[in-house]
């Protein structure tokens, strides 16, 4: 039987919890308790994890999964999975897939931190007139490093807003997929992965795009594990639709650093918890880990880059494709949110972790290009052509921090794709180009 | 009863709060009463300067959002348990009224209640619809409990448009000038907020109080 069908009948069967009480009880109070018996402690004096944290956090984040189920919303119901199913399913889970299609496809896989990382290009979920989607997409396309897509997302159909679950939320789905093609054809790259359909949050958007063909084998939908711990029958349609037609998941593991994940500390141990029983419930493929602040948002600060960096730790004894989405709170045109792709990228790299990004102003405003996903491409590279060492990344994103540090609660969201770039063109623009180009001497002499 | 011994009290109050210790919290909120203290002095001084380090506590990130739950319900049962029967005959000490929702389609809720929260630690009344809440439903309440503020959050940008359907349905009902209207959520920007035809738009949970200080200040 289908993965999502167990999940749906074992929830329909399931235990009965108000949904306060399984945030506070099932998962708040139970992590901190975890947190203790593992001994997983998030210090922000002294934020460098330590590399023997990470089998802690697997077996914290196991036990979590196992206790606590996946909860179901539209049922207030728990669906459990036995510890056993929990490791045959690790045991089968392939660790290598083969994405994209043709002369474009590339692999994604597991990566210890020397293996090359996989990187996703794009202004993923990030709200983009559809006026400049061809060519910011496409500006990511052209990006040789870029391994795949994840790009944009479409507000509004025929100057109308988009209204979720109806027909102009399946047309945003399409037109974003559209688009899309269009940009890999332009690029010259029409086999590119595509992370995609993220216009929809529901699942009509991803079920449009999957009957019509514009979601392919060889690409993937978004797949979110609702904060936390939780899922939906859109995940769950989406998801099984998605398995029949060979249409690969990746699951959101996005957990709220400071909400009902806890500190640093739980919020890894959610997110391994996540990972397993997304694994589980969806059948995903590979994993996008992407720590929210409650307060202060972005994936560049300590926090969350202490959560990126342990869960690919954890991941050790997992083995499956982990993606570290890289979020700033600054936009491009600013050198602060090239010392945040900085940092991440360091971090995550050395952490075992493909990337995902760098997208800009957290999400919110489409003020980046193609070129910054080569910036962040390079810089990982190198880090794992020079071989730097765990300790030695953490402390030169440390250094970094410094530099952006104070513009994480009062960022400056820097300027839109058509004003860094020459949108015919496709090219960044020479002021833009500078700027990058004297932030990667300035890093490089530290490397 | 001596000012001092007061003052103590209120201060053993604030620190049972902070602490999250319900039992201690109302030991000193019935000692307090006990002694004929006064009972908005008992709240200023009490019970709102305990909830004020519960969310200094927060921000340093000693606190996170289930300890903002728990002072939260703490503050409220001790509010309705003793405080607010002795209010309601002797004049009330709260800032304004919210009544707060996430519009119809979207039940994320996270963001919401952390606006909740941080207002009612910022001495507002506030009634939350909770989520999936109906431009219908956003009116009733404005009709039944008569708030100064009513706030909206979103965290979809497909869903975020309902604000628009809640405003216009204020105005037909002829309530929109009764009220004062806060917009927030992950999508919603400042500009939105504008076209939409709302007073205010919070950006995260301490800018939404700010504004609604702001807003009332503004009315009144």
């Amino acid at each position: 039987m289908a993965r999502h069908l167990i999940a749906e009948f074992r929830a329909r069967a399931g235990e009965y919890v108000e949904q306060k009480r399984f945030d506070l009880e099932r998962v708040s109070r139970r992590v901190a308790e975890l947190e203790k018996e593992y001994g997983v402690h998030f210090d922000l004096s002294s934020p460098v994890p330590d590399e023997s944290i990470g089998k802690a956090v697997f077996e914290a984040g196991f036990t979590l999964a196992v206790e606590a189920g996946l909860y179901l919303v539209d049922e207030s119901r728990v669906a459990k999975f036995r510890e056993e199913e929990l490791w045959e399913a690790l045991k089968s889970a392939r660790n290598r897939i083969v994405v994209g299609r043709g002369r474009d496809a590339r692999t994604l896989g597991y990566r210890e931190p020397g293996d090359r990382v996989f990187v996703f290009g794009g202004l993923a979920g990030t709200p983009t007139p559809l006026e400049f989607f061809v060519e910011s997409a496409a500006s990511y396309a052209l990006v040789p490093r870029v391994d795949g897509i994840d790009h944009g997302s479409v507000q509004a159909v025929m100057g109308e807003m988009v209204r979720s679950g109806a027909p102009s939320e399946v047309l945003a789905g399409l037109r974003e997929m559209e688009s899309l093609r269009s940009a890999l054809r332009m690029a010259g790259r029409p086999g590119m992965h595509v992370l995609g359909a993220e216009s929809s949050v529901g699942s009509v958007g991803s079920l449009g795009a999957m009957s019509l063909g514009l979601l392919r084998p060889g690409d993937a939908q978004l797949l979110p594990v609702l904060n936390e711990l939780k899922t939906d029958y859109h995940q769950l349609v989406k998801a099984y639709v998605g398995g029949l037609k060979g249409v690969l998941g990746a699951a959101l593991v996005d957990p709220v650093v400071g909400g009902f994940a806890r500190g640093p500390a739980g919020s890894a141990i959610v997110s391994v918890a996540e990972i397993l029983l997304a694994m589980v419930a969806y059948g995903a493929s590979y994993f996008l880990v992407h720590p929210v602040h409650i307060v202060k948002k972005a994936t560049s600060t300590i926090e969350c880059m202490w959560v990126e960096s342990v869960v690919g730790l954890a991941n050790r004894y997992m083995r499956l494709p982990l993606v570290g989405d890289v979020w700033p709170a600054n936009g491009g045109g600013t050198r602060e949110y090239l010392y945040e792709v900085a940092a991440n990228t360091l971090v995550a790299v050395v952490s075992g972790l493909n990337l995902l990004g760098p997208v800009p102003a957290n999400g919110t405003q489409p003020n980046g290009g193609g070129v910054d996903a080569m910036f962040m491409a390079g810089l990982a590279d190198r880090v794992v052509e020079e071989n730097v060492g765990f300790n030695r990344a953490w402390g030169l994103a440390l250094e970094l921090y410094k530099r952006y540090e104070a513009r994480i609660m009062s960022p400056d969201p820097g300027k839109p794709f058509w004003e860094l770039y020459d949108a015919k063109k496709i090219a960044p623009r020479k002021e833009w180009l500078e700027t990058i180009n004297e932030t990667i001497r300035e890093i490089a002499q530290n490397i | 009863m001596s000012e001092d011994s007061c003052s103590s009290v209120f201060e053993r109050v604030g620190r049972a709060v902070a602490e999250l210790d319900y039992a201690g919290a109302e030991a000193g909120v019935a000692e307090a009463l006990g002694l004929g203290c006064d009972v908005n002095r008992l709240v200023e001084e009490g019970l709102r300067r305990g909830m004020v380090e519960v969310g200094a506590r927060f921000e340093r990130g000693d606190y996170f959002l289930p300890e903002l739950v728990e002072a939260g319900e703490l503050f409220n049962s001790l509010m309705e348990k003793h405080v607010l029967p002795r209010l309601s005959t002797r004049g009330g000490s709260r800032r304004g009224l919210v009544v707060i929702g996430t519009v119809r389609g979207d039940i994320h809720d996270i963001g919401k209640n952390l606006v909740a929260l941080m207002l009612r630690v910022n001495g507002f009344e506030v009634v939350d619809l909770g989520v999936d809440v109906s431009p219908d439903r956003f009116v009733e309440a404005v009709k039944k409990y008569r708030p100064d503020v009513v706030g909206m959050s979103a965290l979809l940008s497909t869903t975020m448009l309902e604000m628009r359907n809640v405003i216009d349905a204020l105005k037909s009902a002829g309530l929109r000038d009764k009220v004062k209207v806060i917009v927030g959520g992950a999508p919603v920007t400042e500009e939105f907020a504008r076209e939409i035809g709302a007073d205010a738009y919070g950006r995260d949970a301490v800018d939404a109080v700010e504004k609604c200080i702001r807003l009332l200040e503004k009315h009144t």
